[in-house]
């Protein structure tokens, strides 16, 4: 609710006093596939700092409520944007107890964890419509042929929402980045590591591309 | 056993949104495989899944999710300019017949407590069961016999 004040507030300020729009740049994607792990390099590129947005773990639903860090600048080739950045969990159909069981969560914990990974999906679909641009990510060692993938792009074509499509992991011998690609003809597909930062300016530079499509909705 | 519960376009096009939402959700805790002939919206899509996550309890015993797939041709088309000019003319054209339009291709979701994954490429569709949900179905059929 506070945060959702905080960004009206900013917009409306931002539309009397004719500042610089503040884009909202969401990060979206299937549970473990490096949201919250780009999320951190984006703050440790640009805004030079250690302190990260969010935890990460090799347990899926590690992030299971939207953070947002405010007002980041980024600048390159004479370009410049200045963005919220939204970091959201990952979004996916089904949620498996048994599987945090087995990563060594007792009962309880592993309860906890599933009731604030279906809070976690329902809050990141709705932010979708506060977005202005989405970094889709992908984990390139696995098949983007899923319908999660698809029904979030859907999701963005229908509010016209610019979309990146961020295939992650490229750092790891199975991953395919061509087959993503392939999946995704129309879209703009950048191979990263955001774990060893590789191809990071070629996605800063297809970040400050895609605000020139935003529009205000 | 699997059951799989067909619904034609026409079943589920005079319903608004929500209803349409609550009426999939009833047939999925039912245990049923919905095939939907057509698509649903990607707004209607996201929604679902949003439903599917109040329905889920705690250890997913009774409710755990769901696995939706959508079978359709333009799954990978690349439009060039001018077949993306001739889609937007044809959908201005066609704006007030939509209602009664069938999009192509044909949806398939079920409870995530039978089916383990669906694996699409992208005309085969693999459907693979859980492991408990096929046990089950033998100590049945054990039973009956």
């Amino acid at each position: 609710m506070f945060t959702r004040l905080k960004v009206l507030f900013s917009r409306f300020y931002d539309t009397i006093f004719g500042s610089q729009k503040i884009i909202q740049l969401g990060i979206y994607g299937p549970p473990n596939s490096g949201k919250t792990t780009l999320a951190n390099r984006i703050c440790k590129d640009i805004l030079n700092t250690d302190e990260e947005m969010g935890a990460v773990s090799p347990i899926a639903h590690e992030t299971r409520k939207v953070t947002v860090k405010n007002r980041i600048t980024i600048s390159h080739a004479k370009k410049r944007m200045v963005f919220d950045l939204v970091d959201t969990p990952g979004i996916a159909t089904r949620i498996d107890y048994e599987k945090f069981v087995r990563s060594g969560m007792n009962a309880k914990e592993a309860k906890q964890r599933a009731k604030e990974a279906t809070r976690g999906v329902i809050e990141s679909i709705k932010w979708l419509d506060r977005v202005d641009i989405v970094i889709l990510v992908l984990d390139s060692t696995k098949n983007p042929y899923n319908q999660v993938n698809l029904t979030i792009i859907g999701n963005l074509e229908a509010r016209k929402i610019p979309v990146i499509i961020v295939a992650n992991k490229i750092d790891l011998k199975s991953s395919k980045l061509e087959k993503i690609a392939t999946h995704y003809p129309n879209y703009h597909v950048v191979g990263i590591s955001a774990k060893f930062a590789r191809h990071m300016d070629e996605f800063y530079e297809a970040v400050l591309k895609a605000r020139k499509q935003v529009k205000r909705h | 056993m699997l059951t799989f519960h067909y619904i034609p376009f026409q079943r589920i096009v005079q319903m608004g949104t929500y209803d349409r939402i609550d009426f999939l959700m009833s047939l999925i805790r039912d245990n049923r495989i919905l095939l939907i002939e057509g698509r649903l919206k990607p707004e209607e899509e996201g929604l679902l899944i949003q439903e599917s996550m109040r329905h889920i309890d705690a250890t997913g015993k009774h409710f755990s999710g769901i696995e939706i797939t959508v079978l359709h041709e333009s799954y990978r088309q690349t439009y060039s300019k001018i077949q993306q000019c001739k889609k937007k003319i044809a959908a201005w054209l066609l704006e007030n017949k939509k209602e009664s339009m069938i999009p192509h291709g044909i949806t398939i979701i079920g409870p995530a407590l039978i089916i383990k994954e669906m694996k699409q490429s992208p005309e085969i569709l693999e459907m693979h069961l859980q492991k408990i949900f096929l046990k089950k179905t033998v100590q049945q059929q054990k039973g009956k016999s």
